[in-house]
């Protein structure tokens, strides 16, 4: 064998950006189901001292502020704790309380927010009529009905949120099969 | 060829026997190779996770640099002895104001307490919104006994030394301009349970407006639209909810995060006491605070004002109007201060009544057009002001008035395609129209206002007056663009702007109106809408007093601001202030020359031997600031601007867009080994206002697109490998 031979160079090349890709992606997916494991743990001391701000990991800049769960029917789409602060370190591992709304537990309405991709990639399914509840530290849990949904333009719109009635708006990104990254539309899904 | 690890049963041929063989013995060392490759490529990928995963750990450290911190950020603890209150914030803020207002000079302090509530030394944030027009010259901090003054300083140094302290545990404060009316307080190292005050000075012209003196004070702010694409790129180092944009670039800064003052149960939320002498310099026929219950009492020759219930929510501006007795009523005014051997003076001239003749009122042909704005931030109470004082308006039209509607949020729509004659029946459909509007979407204010004046100059008519109505609350994010646009396109056109809700943005108010060359007013409450519509329409009937001239007594020059003077519009004075080369005699006459219905007119003002009021080179000097702003929103040369501004505001220790307040206590108070938490205080809701803006969270990933990416470049990996073998074989 005389050394590495040249014409392999363009194919490992590839797959090495093959590899680099999937890996993110890899990494991405595994990030979004391990972390909500670790949270289980910082939501139950939550709930058990009834106090907010318990880290799921030692560095975490984040922590459970409640339970979501989504279902369609009698069928459970999504059950995932809800992290405080909806910067995309939050979003990476959980959905995401936006915290200018109010707090779960608290009136007025309540912004959650998730990847298309990860924790909120079975929304487009919701009709009116699907049931979503929401536990807040204090153990509660609280039914919402899913409303209708709505796509917001970012660029063009300023969403707006009722701080005065009682509502849950589930937001995550639109369309939803689409694969670019930054886009500017959302949909808001809104539940009573 | 195809390469398989079997050996084929067709080998039949020699020739093909032999070559198979060395490729089989070489397709394994392949794979060998491949099984190498994967596992580098896996452990490159491992490290490069780590990386992101330290990365990320590195993130939450420098806690102040994400966007969301503030909302990230704001704990609550645990109350155990309020059930119905369960969590209260760790951070409180308490403000009071202490205004001495001696004839036409507001001398204003204005202390917000901080309390650190947490277990951790805190920096907290805080946008405060002051008056447009707020002259500020002292900041201070206390803490304990221990009072330390803050120094005015180049922006970048300010911040600069701030963040030095910061760093190094030592108490600090420091207080940034991002509008004329939002500033951002920032005090570092503040101990677990320990309170600091904060204390602002500043100085403000009183305005004198149809025959009342009013000073309005804004306590909270409506959220500001933010126009533009975002800038994804920046990392944010602000604390608001909007991100940068290319057309607001410092959206992060004036975005604060907001709290509705009816969510807080029992307590008032960041409560305010206010406490004002007043000292007007003649007798008074009332005095009267519109959005607030005041006590007043009267002392010697000065009102004491205080709140009736002690304290009250920040959550709507606060104003104090006052009316001197009948046949009272000042025809002018002159300050004056000596300060470093210089000479200011402020002077305010009322121009002699004009009443329009009947028959003039009668041949006045008008055209009018009314901008509404319909926008998310007007909902609740604010909608309805507008639509009251839009409709009120509208049946105040005479039939030879031509008019035309144009509503906007994020896209405008006119109600015709032009300006109508206001018939009875248009009116009625007008009406109609304004009664159907709902609040909603954004505030995109530059294209309704560039079709409005476009609409003017289309407009073949050179008989007809053309004035442009313009009903908003002003929350936008993009004041200095819009300014611009109506100094550029304004024409022969006048701009009136009319402030909407329970805190309307001042500055837009203001200098809209000022670019515009018309006038601003303020409706606040429902109650108001009659008056002050009414007002605003006797300015819009009455002649308009052009070509003024300012002369002072002979041998005396005066550096005057504004330079131009404006038109004067029914009960409205000319305010300006001067610097003079020496001190004005007693005896001496100023006198004021202009142009009104027919005919000219001058209005003299005796000058009295002086009595120094302090404050009036501040203003002076402010005034000069705003003069050079002005031409910086439209277009001069920043670096010019800023130059001549950076040293007048040093020069007079103001605040500025460049220049700053920072104080620095020498001690270290925070022990190296504690962290310190940025937490930052919530702004209430305006009063009557239930929507707020949300900035939505990005909530798609990489991941999809890598995925593609990935599968993508494995194909093409298989793809080029098959094809160097085919070629390689053969």
């Amino acid at each position: 064998m005389k050394g590495f031979p040249a014409r392999l160079l363009l194919p490992v090349a590839l797959l090495l950006i093959a590899f680099w890709q999937g890996g993110s992606a890899v990494y991405i997916y595994v990030k979004a189901g391990l972390a909500q494991v670790l949270i289980e743990g910082a939501w139950e001391r939550s709930l058990q001292y009834g106090s907010l701000g318990h880290k799921p990991w030692a560095w975490a800049d984040t922590w459970p502020v409640g339970r979501l769960q989504v279902n369609h029917g009698s069928e459970l789409l999504h059950d995932y704790y809800v992290l405080a602060g909806s910067a995309g370190n939050s979003l990476a591992f959980g959905p995401a309380h936006v915290a200018s709304t109010a707090q779960p537990g608290h009136v007025g309405g309540i912004m959650i927010g998730g990847h298309r991709d990860t924790h909120f990639r079975k929304l487009k399914n919701l009709v009116s009529g699907d049931e979503i509840r929401l536990q807040s530290v204090n153990g509660v849990w609280r039914d919402y009905t899913f409303v209708r949904g709505e796509v917001v333009d970012t660029a063009l719109d300023q969403f707006l949120i009722d701080i005065q009635s009682d509502q849950l708006l589930l937001v995550t990104c639109y369309p939803f099969d689409s694969i670019q990254a930054n886009g500017s539309k959302r949909w808001v899904g809104v539940a009573r | 060829m195809f390469k398989t690890k079997k050996n084929p049963p067709y080998r039949i041929i020699d020739d093909h026997a032999k070559a198979f063989t060395q490729q089989g013995s070489k397709g394994l060392r392949w794979w060998l190779r491949w099984f190498l490759l994967t596992a580098v490529t896996l452990s490159i990928l491992v490290f490069a996770a780590h990386r992101q995963a330290y990365a990320e750990g590195l993130r939450s450290l420098s806690y102040e640099r994400l966007p969301d911190d503030v909302v990230a950020g704001e704990v609550f603890l645990r109350n155990e002895n309020n059930a119905a209150a369960p969590y209260k914030p760790a951070l409180h803020l308490a403000s009071d104001l202490k205004a001495d207002i001696s004839g036409m000079i507001a001398s204003v302090t204005l202390t917000q307490k901080f309390k650190n509530t947490s277990d951790d030394w805190v920096e907290a944030t805080y946008v405060l919104p002051l008056p447009e027009t707020a002259a500020v010259d002292a900041m201070q901090f206390q803490v304990g006994d221990r009072i330390i003054r803050g120094k005015i300083k180049e922006r970048r140094e300010a911040k600069k030394l701030y963040m030095k302290a910061k760093a190094a545990g030592k108490k600090a404060a420091l207080v940034v301009q991002q509008r004329p009316n939002l500033f951002t307080q920032k005090v570092a190292n503040i101990a677990p349970g320990e309170s600091l005050t904060v204390s602002l000075h500043f100085l403000q012209k009183v305005d004198y407006q149809q025959g009342d003196f009013v000073w309005r004070l804004p306590t909270t702010l409506t959220p500001r639209f933010i126009p533009g694409r975002a800038n994804t790129q920046l990392i944010s180092e602000g604390s608001g909810w909007a991100m940068p944009t290319n057309e607001v670039p410092d959206a992060d800064h004036i975005t604060p995060s907001m709290v509705s003052a009816a969510r807080s149960q029992a307590e008032v939320k960041n409560p305010i006491s206010i406490s004002v002498k007043l000292d007007a310099g003649l007798p008074l026929a009332s005095v009267d605070s519109a959005y607030h219950k005041i006590v007043l009492r009267k002392e010697g020759e000065h009102h004491q004002i205080s709140l009736a219930a002690g304290t009250t929510a920040m959550d709507r501006d606060f104003e104090l109007r006052w009316t001197p007795r009948k046949n009272n009523e000042p025809a002018g005014a002159i300050f004056t201060e000596e300060k470093n051997g210089e000479h200011y003076a402020l002077v305010m001239l009322v121009p002699p009544q004009q009443t329009a003749s009947a028959e003039r009122k009668n041949t006045l042909a008008r055209e009018l057009i009314f901008i509404i704005d319909t926008s998310g931030s007007m909902g609740g109470s604010s909608i309805l002001q507008a639509k009251r004082s839009l409709i009120l308006a509208l049946e105040r039209l005479k039939p030879k008035d031509r008019f035309n509607i144009i509503e906007f949020n994020s896209t405008h729509t006119r109600l015709f395609p032009q300006a109508m004659p206001a018939d009875t029946q248009l009116v009625q459909r007008a009406i109609n129209f304004v009664g159907s509007l709902r609040a909603s979407g954004g505030t995109h204010m530059a294209p309704a206002l560039s079709d409005a004046l476009m609409q003017f100059q289309l407009s073949a008519s050179e008989r007809h007056l053309q004035q442009l109505v313009f009903i908003t609350d002003g929350s936008v994010g993009n004041e200095s663009a819009l300014f611009h646009l109506i100094e550029k396109q304004l024409g022969r056109a006048r701009l009136f702007t009319v402030g909407i809700g329970s805190a309307p943005n001042s500055f837009f108010m203001r200098k809209a109106a000022q670019f515009g060359r018309g006038t601003f007013s303020y409706i606040s409450d429902l109650s108001e809408v009659s008056t002050k519509m009414g007002t605003l329409f006797a300015q819009l009937e009455s002649p308009v007093m052009t070509q003024l001239n300012l002369t002072w007594p002979t041998g005396r020059s005066a550096e005057t601001w504004p330079a131009r003077l404006p038109d004067l519009y029914a009960n409205e004075p000319l305010v300006i202030t001067a610097r003079l080369d020496s001190s004005p005699d007693s005896g001496e006459v100023l006198s004021l020359q202009g142009f009104g219905v027919n005919a000219p007119w001058v209005r003299d003002l005796k000058l009295s031997r002086p009595k120094n009021s302090p404050g009036v080179a501040s203003l002076w000097a402010r005034d000069k600031i705003a003069a050079l702003m002005d031409q910086k929103h439209l277009g001069g040369n920043p670096a010019v601007i800023r130059e001549e501004v950076l040293a007048l505001a040093l020069q007079h220790k103001l605040m500025s867009p460049y220049t700053s307040f920072v104080a620095v206590e020498e001690k270290i108070s925070r022990p190296k080994t504690a962290g310190l938490k940025a937490k930052s205080l919530p702004n209430l809701v305006a009063k009557g206002q239930n929507l707020m803006p949300v900035a939505l969270p990005k909530t798609a990933s990489t991941a999809p697109l890598s995925l593609l990416l990935g599968a993508i470049f494995l194909m093409l990996a298989a793809f080029s490998e098959f094809v160097f073998r085919s070629v390689a074989v053969k």
